[in-house]
């Protein structure tokens, strides 16, 4: 069946059975690997992706229910300013030790820090809270959520919108 | 095991009356795929199976949220995330925004639809209570006629309700709530537990004693479906609830069927977190309440 | 292997992100019940077609598995756990290779499981070779007979608990006709690749076993499956490469979870607290088949019990019995935590009993010199370190909220050395390890000592995950030993190294590396014991419902010393949230039928991040070992002292006894109601 959505900024279509999963279109037909499977349940977020903007679980929709929509991955979203500063941040701060449930943590963490406003360590424990990790304890990647917090809400505003990602 | 969907028959309607004809004319296992939250995980690990599924996401006209002075109007593929950020709603319906920030995580909120969550009728979803405990209407279409059920008689038990087979949720609706109303949604969930234990839903209104002059608590999640608890609100009427909540477990006129018992806690303890619950709903839907009569007066 | 850099980006190269052309996808069909004879089969693969016996592999295996209790690669005439492997198919991919498990007929007829592992003890043998369920049985100590004034005696339990690593089990063989080749996650490709000699009966020679990045392990990937055996022939008969990635349920029903230790422990004492004498039953639910963890766990947790206190007269009997049950894995600490748990509730039962300070109770039986246990557990001088542990903890300023403390020896398991291959190419030092490393940041020890040892810069050094085709000889990442054998290896091969280079240019410089090509390969034997002490203070608060908030965790660590200090904290603050969710959540629980009750990884209690905001203090003490970097051992630290700590935390502040984990929220209430 044809699914036509835009991948990481570009229109592509192509044909999937329809009972194949984002998760396996996306690491299968378009060699996006950051995108883990750590479970089969919808829980530990190793999957998460954005569609139109939002993060959600990859492993748990139909590749054809993003049909006209737009998805991300942590591999299209390598350009965007706040993603730079989170993942200089992960490393900086030790915010992955296997790195397993990485990309899912940098996504979520990347739509807590859209909202353009600062975030208190509760808010940036809920924003995660649909990501499992079992090497860190959350304590380093909460850490790593807050510092690239701190600098975007340092940042201006215009700074941001010059480098043409204002809202 | 657990990974991979079986085959299925896909459509992708645009239009209601298009999934209503599907709907009524495919023969065989049809099931309505929303936000899939529920659907797919029972898929995945080949739980259920179905011949067809219909995918309602390509329907725009049933993603909307209305409110008006008559009350507040949902389209069933409105977002369960959607709402949680929805300020409108969060100044007028605390208790809706309470339920909807409790679902799940950040990720299934964004899937996950209003009308799912009240398809599905798992005893643990989190909008039912609240939707009992407003006096929501619920539309159900067909091929053939349309239908508007009452809150109170849609909920049936655990994954049964008052949706035929050929029949679609079309809308909700949620009427006005009189002055002085307070609502509040609580839900209790252990530590790392994905389901909770007991959920409630109250909705109080006061007079201008600041006395309770309208009860509805639900209660939730431990049951077979969204209960309202009639004994607990003639406790609660004419009382000023500024102290304590006389809620004890003698009030609770549950029989033992009714009970949807997943946990491995103990009955002594579900009744503990059963009265918390309910507690701390009804404290908190009285305190907003009489901000009300206090703001207004 | 992929650097950090490349993980942040997406670039890591995980096992599901192997690819081979033609590779195809194996499925498992598994037992339904917990115990049943097997009538008949039908699928692609099955016992008659694929033969042989999952050998046993990883920390724990060192000693042979006797014959009845080696788990065949597919189960033969009789299934022993829910889960087993019966059949395997194979597809394209893994939705055609699901489809064909739908097509796999198997007719059973189920068998009364055994599922209780004292039960079992003297249950007629759920194997049907073996003559009684009892895998391994030994008495540590000598019996003795003392004159007490107290004697406390308990019974205590942690369920299993499973490794949920967020990347499951998974490999990719390739057999071209000659040699096997296998990517994997795993912790050590030594293991594995004895463990694929011995179950194919295939020359070592021709079996090359390559690390990929490894998404956490916690003692799962140390081992050897069946499914890796079956993907491995199922790739040798079909000549095509086989992919095989577990899924999270299947990792609930079949993958070898740890802990599941029974303590009947008895202290002797004196009034002033003083312990006399301890006696004990250590019970191990090995599960149906032993994998060497299994026969081993009972006698070392028997043997460390005693931990850091010197106890003069000891006499335990430990056995571990096989049950209807997934087998027995290591889980972070396997068998430390669960001899730390046993004897510090212990202690804290001694104090309650006498109505004697718990800190009292443990110094009163800390030796200010050296201590043989008569088990053979060495200890340095203990009571120094506690002394000063209370102090570094600042355990007066907690007292007002009725702390709890715990004190351990952590045992690691560094016998046996470590091999390492420096290669030296094009201006680059590569570096590969037998330890493999999946989370632990082996790249900065590798990169530190090396910098210092050869006077490189960082930026020359590569660590290389390990591969057998590369380093021939090496052991494996468990047991906190890569610090300690691993770092020693490294300061040996770059030695080495260096006196090579001597020899044939007369000095050494590192402006020599700059155009040399060279290797040197060493085995670095260690045979010392290098023990080190830890100690916890925690304190928690409870709500009207019962539930434990975890307010402050509070770890004091002897780490030798701390090669990088950051990667010490993170290790110790993972670590302690895996011992809060021992405490309060983890469990892998089972019905009365065998039946998996545990339905996901949420179920299975892996904390989320709201589920602990308290905070965790990391205090590392230095007392160098006398190997040359000075390293001890740390990584399990923290799941031997935080469960004690925080259970201690508990009983102090609701008052009431506490035996078992995890936690039932229930038990805190009684007193309240009574
Ligand atoms: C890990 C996890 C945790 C969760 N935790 C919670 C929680 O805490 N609280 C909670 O409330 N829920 C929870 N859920 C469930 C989930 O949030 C809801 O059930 C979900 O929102 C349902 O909505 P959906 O749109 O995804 O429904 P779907 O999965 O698409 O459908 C669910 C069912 O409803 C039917 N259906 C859907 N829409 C219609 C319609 N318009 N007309 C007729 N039938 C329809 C479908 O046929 C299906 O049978 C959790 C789910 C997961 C996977
Ligand atoms: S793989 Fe998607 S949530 Fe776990
Ligand atoms: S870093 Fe390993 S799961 Fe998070």
């Amino acid at each position: 069946m044809e699914l036509k959505f835009t991948l990481n900024g570009e229109k592509r279509q192509i044909d999937v059975e329809p009972r194949k999963l984002l998760i396996d279109v996306l690491r299968d037909d378009f060699g996006l690997t950051s995108v883990h499977s750590g479970c089969d349940t919808a829980m530990c977020g190793a999957c998460t992706v954005l569609v139109d903007g939002k993060p959600v679980k990859s492993c748990n929709l139909l590749a054809m229910q993003v049909q006209d929509s737009e998805v991300q991955t942590l591999e299209g979203l390598s350009n965007e300013h706040r993603m730079k500063i989170l993942k200089k941040s992960f490393l900086k701060n030790h915010g992955l030790q296997c790195g397993f449930c990485t990309s899912g943590m940098l996504i979520s963490s990347f739509y807590l820090l859209k909202k353009g406003r600062e975030s208190d360590d509760d808010e940036i424990r809920e924003a995660i809270e649909g990501n499992i990790c079992r090497c860190t304890g959350y304590v380093s990647i909460v850490k790593s959520i807050r510092e690239a917090d701190d600098i975007l809400n340092k940042t201006s505003l215009e700074e941001l919108e010059m480098k043409g990602e204002g809202r | 095991m657990g990974f991979t969907p079986a085959s299925f028959e896909y459509r992708r309607p645009s239009t209601l009356n298009e999934a209503l004809e599907l709907i009524s004319d495919l023969s065989g296992d049809v099931r309505i795929l929303a936000g899939g939250q529920s659907l797919i995980p029972l898929l995945k690990t080949r739980v259920a199976s179905y011949d067809y599924l219909i995918d309602i996401n390509g329907i725009r006209s049933l993603n909307y949220y209305v409110h008006d002075s008559d009350g507040d109007f949902y389209g069933p593929l409105y977002r369960i995330g959607s709402i949680a950020n929805n300020d409108v709603i969060k100044e007028n319906f605390p208790s809706i925004n309470e339920a909807a920030r409790s679902v799940a995580d950040t990720q299934i909120r964004n899937m996950g639809t209003i009308g799912g969550n009240i398809s599905h009728s798992d005893p643990g979803n989190d909008i039912p209570p609240v939707i009992l405990s407003l006096d929501a209407v619920i539309t159900l279409r067909s091929k053939k006629q349309e239908r508007r059920v009452h809150s109170p008689d849609f909920f049936y038990g655990p994954y049964e309700n008052a949706i035929g087979p050929d029949e679609i949720l079309v809308g909700i609706e949620i009427p006005r709530l009189k002055a002085n109303t307070g609502t509040s949604f609580v839900k209790f969930r252990g530590t790392a537990r994905e389901f909770s234990l007991s959920s409630a839903a109250s909705r109080i209104t006061v007079d201008g004693d600041l006395r309770v002059s309208n009860a509805v608590v639900v209660l939730a999640s431990c049951l077979m479906k969204p209960t309202r608890l009639e004994e607990i609100e003639a406790e609660l009427m004419d009382r000023n609830l500024s102290g304590d909540v006389p809620v004890s477990s003698n009030d609770l006129k549950v029989k033992e069927d009714e009970f949807f018992y997943r946990s491995e806690v103990s009955f002594d303890y579900l009744i503990k977190v059963i009265i918390h619950t309910l507690k701390s709903s009804i404290r908190s839907a009285y305190r907003r309440a009489i901000k009300g009569v206090n703001n207004g007066a | 292997m992929s650097t950090f850099e490349d993980k942040v980006n997406g670039r890591g190269l995980f096992i599901d992100d192997v690819r081979l052309p033609d590779m195809q996808y194996v499925a498992f069909f598994r037992s339904e019940y917990a115990r049943a004879r097997v009538k008949h089969v039908k699928a692609d693969f099955t016992s008659r077609d694929l033969q042989g016996i999952a050998a046993a592999a990883g920390e724990g295996s060192e000693s042979d598995v006797r014959t009845p209790f080696r788990e065949p690669i597919l189960a033969g005439d009789v299934v022993s756990y829910v889960g087993q492997p019966i059949a395997a198919v194979v597809g394209r991919t893994k939705y055609e290779a699901e489809d064909k498990l739908s097509e796999v007929e198997v007719d059973y007829e189920p068998l009364e499981p055994l599922v209780d592992p004292e039960g079992a003890i003297n249950s007629e043998p759920i194997l049907p070779d073996a003559e009684s369920n009892i895998i391994a049985e030994n008495y540590l100590g000598k019996d003795f007979n003392v004159d007490a004034s107290v004697v406390v005696e308990e019974r205590l339990y942690i369920p299993r608990i499973l490794t949920n690593p967020i990347e499951t089990r998974g490999l990719v063989a390739h057999y071209d006709g000659n040699n096997l080749t296998v990517w994997i996650s795993t912790q050590s490709v030594y293991s594995i690749k004895e463990a694929f000699s011995r179950s194919l009966s295939l020359d070592p020679d021709k079996i090359r076993v390559i690390q990929v990045d490894t998404g956490g392990a916690f003692g799962l990937k140390g081992g050897f499956y069946p499914e890796y055996a079956v993907v491995a022939l199922i790739s040798m008969r079909t000549g095509k490469p086989m992919k095989w990635i577990e899924s999270r349920s299947e990792h609930i029903v079949a993958s070898r979870p740890g802990r599941g230790a029974i303590g009947k422990i008895k202290l002797y004492a004196d009034t002033r607290g003083k312990v006399l004498g301890l006696k004990g039953d250590i019970i191990v639910d090995a599960g149906a088949y032993d994998t060497g963890m299994g026969s081993f766990a009972a006698s070392y947790i028997a043997y460390q019990l005693s931990g850091p206190y010197a106890i003069d007269r000891q006499y335990i009997h430990a056995v571990s019995v096989a049950t209807n049950k997934a087998p027995l894995g290591p889980y972070r600490g396997a068998g430390r935590p669960e001899a730390a748990y046993f004897m510090e509730r212990m202690m804290d039962q001694l104090a309650k009993r006498l109505a004697i300070d718990p800190i009292d109770v443990r110094l009163r039986n800390l030796s200010s010199s050296s201590f043989v246990s008569p088990t053979g557990l060495k200890i340095d001088p203990a009571r120094p370190f506690f002394e000063r542990a209370l102090r570094e903890m600042e355990y007066e300023r907690y007292r007002g909220m009725k702390p709890g403390v715990s004190f351990f020896v952590l045992v690691p398991a560094a016998s046996g050395g470590e091999g390492c291959k420096i290669t030296v190419r094009d201006g680059l030092v590569h570096v590969w390890l037998g330890g493999s490393t999946h989370g632990q940041r082996h790249d900065l020890l590798v990169s530190k000592i090396v910098s210092s040892e050869l006077g490189v810069d960082r930026g020359s050094i590569v660590y290389e995950l390990s591969d057998s085709g590369e380093l021939s000889k090496g052991i494996g990442a468990w047991g906190s030993r890569t610090a300690i054998v691993g770092g020693n290896a490294v300061i040996q091969a770059c030695r080495k190294l260096k006196d090579e280079i001597v020899k044939e240019k007369g000095g050494y410089s590192p402006s020599m590396l700059t155009d040399l090509n060279k290797s040197v390969e060493v085995f670095a034997d260690f045979r010392g014991s290098l023990n080190s002490f830890g100690a916890n203070l925690a304190t928690v608060q409870i709500n009207e419902l019962s539930q434990v908030d975890v307010l402050d965790v509070v770890c004091y660590y002897d780490v030798g010393r701390a090669i990088n200090e950051s990667v010490v904290r993170e290790q110790i603050e993972g670590g302690t949230i895996q011992g809060i969710g021992q405490v309060l959540s983890e469990k892998l629980a089972y019905g009365k039928d065998g039946q998996v009750l545990t339905s996901s990884i949420s179920d299975a209690g892996v904390l989320r991040s709201t589920d602990f905001r308290g905070r965790i203090t990391v205090k590392i003490a230095e007392f160098p070992s006398d190997l040359p970097h000075g390293a001890k051992g740390v990584g399990e630290s923290p799941t031997i002292g935080v469960p004690p700590a925080i259970v201690s935390a508990i009983e102090n502040v609701s008052g009431v006894k506490i035996l078992n984990t995890p936690i039932d929220p229930l038990s805190l209430t009684r007193r309240e109601n009574e």
